[in-house]
């Protein structure tokens, strides 16, 4: 087994590459291989100091200036963008409570850079002082608990102050157009391959769905349109979760093997 | 970077590509038979860009098995004949390089 030094390495090095594009597959064969040397480096008495020559950081810049970096990095980053406006904006422009205006795209490109380059940053930066340590849980927690509050802050600030409207509200007009942009999504996923992006958008956008169903096409001014919504949307929480925990648990055993 | 510190980065990967040709090795293994025969300064994790290098290059081939003492899968490296082309390129620039400098040095403890 190897020693805590020896973990946070591997860990800061695998986030680091990450964060610089590289390669999937070239990240994980090449932490397999630092971690056999390492093995057998600390079997032999030697300490890390010995694989990276005294500076961690540059030895991470010199393995990764020779890996190539994932092919189709900026198209993938530009569709991962599109679609997450998609998941912030399909779900209210089904409920009928989407209106474009000035707050709503701050809100949005606010909450994709925060959530995007903010996670990277913290995380990175976190794990390269901490390591896999409970601080290091701590402070990514908290910054996940802020994240998520300032959210909830940005929607109540948007739903108060629009700023310039771009667009008037208009329930049906809203609920075809985020039908369409739904079926674009899916239809867009599946066509990719991407079907677990293709069922989580249709997830995000069922409790609005079943809700609007149920209540005859009411919005959210409606109380049984929020309660029902609300416990679609704990079902799909849990759905969600519970697929993430179970592929994970999946990955860990081929790993392994 | 200093001269010297080139000059090692250049010679590493001829260095390296010549143990290779030997036979099926790895990395931890190419360490060892580098320090056995008195290659200087370097330091353990400096050969893992440079067999990065030599296989993206098509120089060397990997595979991965398990490994004998149970831990993580191992990679194993071996020459191509790509490789062995470019190792007798490096055999031979060497070789010159050796004689100009080892002639050029010897003036230089004449002239002291």
């Amino acid at each position: 087994m190897l020693s805590k030094e020896a973990e946070n390495f591997l860990l800061n090095l695998r986030l680091e590459l990450i964060s610089r594009g590289k390669n999937e597959k070239d990240i994980q064969e090449m932490e397999e291989e630092l971690r056999d040397h390492l093995t057998e480096a600390e079997a032999n008495g030697q300490r890390i100091e010995s694989i990276t020559g005294g500076s961690v950081k540059d030895y991470i810049r010199s393995i990764s200036q020779e890996l190539p970096r994932e092919k189709g990095l900026i198209k993938n980053g530009i569709l991962f963008i599109i679609y997450m406006l998609g998941v912030f904006t399909i779900p209210r422009l089904i409920s009928g409570d989407f209106e474009l205006n000035t707050s709503v795209i701050f809100y949005n490109l606010g909450i994709l850079a925060i959530g995007i380059l903010g996670t990277l940053l913290i995380v990175k930066n976190v794990a390269r002082r901490y390591g896999d340590s409970k601080k290091a849980y701590i402070i990514i927690g908290s910054f996940s608990m802020f994240f998520f509050l300032a959210m909830v802050g940005g929607q109540f600030i948007i739903r108060n102050y629009s700023g310039i409207i771009l667009a008037e509200s208009n329930p049906s007009v809203n609920l075809i157009i985020g039908a369409i942009l739904l079926s674009v999504f899916i239809v867009g996923a599946l066509i990719m391959k991407k079907w677990f992006f293709a069922a989580l958008i249709l997830l995000i956008s069922l409790p609005e769905i079943i809700a609007k169903i149920v209540t005859n096409g009411s919005g959210p001014q409606n109380e049984s349109y929020l309660i029902i919504s609300g416990i679609v949307l704990i079902i799909v929480n849990i759905i969600v979760i519970g697929f993430l925990i179970y592929s994970s648990k999946k990955e860990d055993k081929k790993t392994s093997n | 970077m200093s001269v010297s510190d080139q000059m090692m980065k250049g010679l590493l990967d001829g260095a390296i590509l010549g143990l290779i040709s030997q036979g099926e090795t790895y990395g931890y293994e190419i360490l060892e038979k580098l320090k056995e025969r008195d290659f200087p300064e370097i330091s353990d994790g400096s050969i893992y860009p440079v067999l990065l290098r030599l296989s993206k290059k098509g120089y060397v081939q990997t595979e991965l098995k398990k490994s004998d003492t149970g831990g993580p899968k191992r990679k194993y490296y071996t020459i191509t004949a790509k490789g062995l082309e470019e190792l007798e390129v490096f055999r031979n620039k060497w070789s010159y390089l050796n004689k100009g400098m080892n002639n050029l040095m010897r003036s230089v403890e004449d002239a002291k």
